[in-house]
């Protein structure tokens, strides 16, 4: 195996796959800093290119890309409290308050330090475990994937702000209109009026209503008094800042590896669920939401780790671990390759090319994280009233990209009010988000288990995983009533 | 004035651009075509309702590539997905009957024109210009599983609480083969509907179901591998790259399902037109480099022209159309 891995650099002289590398990495730090433009997305919109390219090159590009991508999402979520993908909601809960109190160089600093390092560590656990572990991509049948649901679902917890039962109140209503759209199990429709819905509410328009949107409205209400930020500073995290938030990334980087082998699971759980155990385990929970380091830290790292957690069932199995590498294995077949458990035997060289581009992709992916960072700070020092009305346009525009039709672009303003109105109630927006990317899969899994057992429950009490699930699920939440109710006691 | 002046600069630059463009494409064009009032004189959009790198996608870029020395124009493919093809039929309805917006079709859009989607769109409305792949499902189970033979899968059905299938999506031609066989064999079933592939594949070598109906195209390389056995295929022959796999029809169930892909249009395209379009996708198909791809793919390429293609998607309409009253009324 060794001398595969050294022999997987070799390819990565030559200057054509040198050039997909970099490219790749610019095209996904775009794609991720762009809201609404989703990694999948970018992979999607390029794949009909890498047509004309040479196997390996057209990898490199296309994992570069992704990679990057998940990076880039957390610069808008830092500097503009608009996440530029799903996985990095839970970024802008700590990022947006450092850029606030006037670092946001900061956060990116470590957003970007907990990427490569999530990246590069993931990425040698794939070149080590991924034939061990493709085997636990195979053990999550529909319970499991129902008691994982369930299990994201507590991360409300370190979500819902000031208020549980507001929190509550979110997910229930994402959970609800989740169930617009073409019943997967009996193939029914369910509250679609027009053709539009018939996949369903889609995700990105949603994110960039509640986010975005809502967030535009709120900044033109204080343009008037045009606010702060003159005092940004450009400073990064210093040496102690990221040797403290070490511990935040280990636990990020496991997460999001295991998580991202889970198939169809989604990067976006995997970073709530990091940020979510941060707090929990942080000796400060108190001061999550405040502008901690390491709540910027564990979701980029985890959503970075998912990038490597995410080929390993695809590489081994052809089964793809995330919506994402659902795609880059259309990149595979339009290059008549096939991967899966011949992909190893036959295709060693394009296999450990590709671990080799990936260690390559993180490198890049830093420097240009490094360098980007004071250019990203300064972003902030333009007036509030030119900026917003950019940051719309684009976010409207790429939400049109997207679906290719108009109907998005409505939804995302529809949801902008809504999340405008909720946040004026001092309602959180993210237990929305949280609901709308767990409630498909927790539904559809509790329903085909419980064709599996022919409608009994027990299904849900007899495997191990399962049990385990839902025993974390109920600790977790315990845990923090707990925690919360000797905060109330504490000081009283 | 000066921006008079400006102005003229842009317009000899687009009049030098426009000048090179004639002359390269010139150098390109094959004689015959060249007249310029011939169909095609612009690019040619092929609409595919599953995503790009899907199967019926891979083949239309294919077809496209080795298509545009035909037709002297690009086909460019572009991805509706959504809604079982929904999203794709509307945006093929809405644009001209002129030959320049055609898309991909493929049995399980058909199939889907059955369900939901027949409040909107008909088969009447659809004009099918060229086959150019087939393949039949196959029911599979793990190699390591206890069951060798179909007949011995339907045995332990009989005896045991319902055999569970699993398949991709409800009323798909998949399910209906699944209740077709359940229905013709007597054996009970419930059948667990994945969202595709990969997870129909994932939940069988994870023994979360013991069966799956599924296509080759998923199988091939799993079997390959000595993981998954294949119990039997849908076709009216046996595969060419699993000899021993018996079809339904041999072993005496009257079942004959089969997945194809090619072309269609909107109702109503001039037959020139249509002509030119089928003669440049039958041209593609002898190309070497698509030999090539079917070749690489396991994939089998067999051409049909408008009125055979047209006579075999009714024929599978109708057919689908019987047994999803048969079997999902109840």
């Amino acid at each position: 195996m060794i001398e595969h891995f050294i022999n997987g650099f070799i390819p990565l002289m030559h200057w054509n796959n040198i050039l997909a590398i970099v490219g790749g990495s610019v095209v996904g730090y775009l794609v991720g800093a762009l809201p609404g433009l989703s990694a999948t997305m970018g992979i999607a919109l390029c794949l009909p290119f890498t047509f004309y390219l040479p196997p390996l090159a057209s990898l490199l590009f296309l994992t570069s890309l992704y990679g990057a991508a998940e990076y880039g999402g957390s610069i808008t979520a830092v500097t503009l409290n608009i996440p530029g993908e799903t996985a990095a909601t839970p970024t802008t809960f700590d990022g947006y308050p450092l850029t606030k109190k006037g670092f946001p160089a900061k956060a990116l600093g470590m957003s970007i330090v907990a990427s490569f390092y999530a990246g590069i560590v993931s990425t040698i656990a794939l070149i080590l475990t991924a034939v061990p572990l493709a085997s636990m991509a195979l053990s999550f049948g529909p319970p499991e994937y129902f008691a994982l649901g369930l299990f994201g679902l507590t991360a409300v917890a370190a979500l819902a702000g000031k208020s549980w039962v507001k929190g509550c109140i979110g997910i229930l209503f994402g959970l609800l209109i989740n169930t617009i759209g073409i019943d997967d199990i009996s193939g029914t429709s369910r509250y679609i009026f027009i053709n539009a819905l018939y996949e369903g509410l889609p995700l990105v328009p949603l994110l960039i209503g509640l986010f975005a949107i809502s967030e535009v409205l709120m900044t033109m209400e204080e343009s008037a008094q045009d606010v702060v930020l003159n005092k940004i500073s450009g400073s990064l995290p210093t040496l102690k800042e990221y040797l403290g938030c070490h511990r935040a990334m280990v636990r990020g980087t496991i997460i999001g590896y295991l998580i991202g082998i889970i198939p169809g699971a989604g990067k976006a759980v995997a970073s709530f669920i990091a940020y979510n155990e941060e707090k929990r385990a942080s000796t400060h929970p108190e001061l999550f939401g405040t502008g901690v380091l390491e709540g910027v830290a564990a979701p980029e790292a985890a959503n970075n780790s998912v990038v490597s957690g995410a080929l390993v069932p695809m590489l081994t199995l052809g089964i793809p671990g995330s919506a994402a590498a659902a795609v880059l294995i259309g990149a595979f077949t339009i290059q008549g390759l096939q991967p899966g458990p011949l992909l190893f035997v036959k295709q060693p060289e394009l296999v450990y090319g590709l671990f080799a581009g990936l260690l390559a992709g993180n490198v890049v992916m830093l420097a240009m994280g490094l360098l980007g960072t004071q250019l990203w700070a300064k972003v902030l020092l333009v007036p509030k009233n030119i900026l917003t009305p950019i940051v719309l346009a684009i976010t409207l525009f790429a939400c049109y990209a997207e679906s290719n039709s108009l109907f998005s672009i409505w939804l995302a303003l529809g949801f902008g009010l809504l999340g405008y109105v909720m946040r004026k109630f001092e309602f959180p927006v993210a237990p929305v988000v949280l609901a709308m990317v767990l409630g498909r899969m927790i539904e559809s899994s509790c329903r085909k288990s419980l064709i599996l057992s022919e409608g009994s429950i027990s299904i849900f009490f007899e495997r191990p995983v399962t049990i385990a699930l839902f025993v974390i699920a109920v600790i977790s939440i315990v845990f923090q009533i707990y925690r919360a109710k000797k905060k109330a006691m504490g000081p009283g | 004035m000066n921006f008079t002046r400006n102005l003229e600069g842009v317009f000899s630059r687009v009049t030098l651009l426009m000048v090179l463009v004639a002359v390269y494409s010139l150098g390109l064009v094959p004689a015959e075509a060249a007249d310029g009032t011939r169909f095609p004189i612009k690019p040619i959009t092929i609409l595919n309702s599953s995503p790009a790198g899907s199967p019926a996608d891979v083949m239309a870029r294919q077809i496209a590539q080795h298509a545009k020395k035909h037709l002297s124009q690009p086909m460019v493919i572009v991805n509706k997905p959504g809604g079982s093809g929904g999203v794709m039929f509307a945006s093929l309805m809405a644009d001209p009957t002129d030959g320049y917006t055609i898309s991909t079709i493929t049995s399980a859009l058909i199939t889907a024109l059955h369900g939901d989607l027949k409040k909107d769109f008909s088969i009447d409305q659809f004009e099918f210009l060229a086959h150019v792949q087939k393949e039949p499902f196959c029911i599979a189970v793990k190699s390591d599983g206890p069951f060798k033979t179909l007949k011995e899968m339907i045995e332990y059905a009989k005896k045991n609480p319902r055999l569970k299938i699993g398949g991709q999506a409800t009323y798909s031609a998949l399910h209906l083969l699944a209740l077709a066989l359940a229905e013709e064999s007597g054996m009970p079933i419930s059948y667990v509907p994945y969202r595709g592939g990969s997870e129909i594949i994932a939940s069988l070598l994870g023994g979360h179901v013991p069966v799956v109906v599924s296509s080759p195209t998923t199988m091939n390389q799993h079997v390959e591998a000595g993981k998954v056995r294949i119990l039997v295929a849908s076709g009216e022959k046996r595969l060419p790259q699993w000899k021993d796999v018996p079809t339904l029809k041999e072993l005496g169930y009257d079942i004959v399902i089969t997945q194809y892909r090619g072309f269609a249009a909107k109702k109503g395209l001039p037959p020139d037109v249509r002509a030119i379009l089928v003669d440049a996708i039958r041209k593609a198909m002898d190309e070497p480099g698509f030999k090539d791809y079917l070749a690489k793919n396991s994939q089998f390429a067999e051409f049909m022209g408008p009125d055979a293609f047209t006579a075999a998607v009714r024929a599978d309409y109708n057919y689908m159309g019987k047994l999803m009253q048969k079997v999902v009324k109840k």
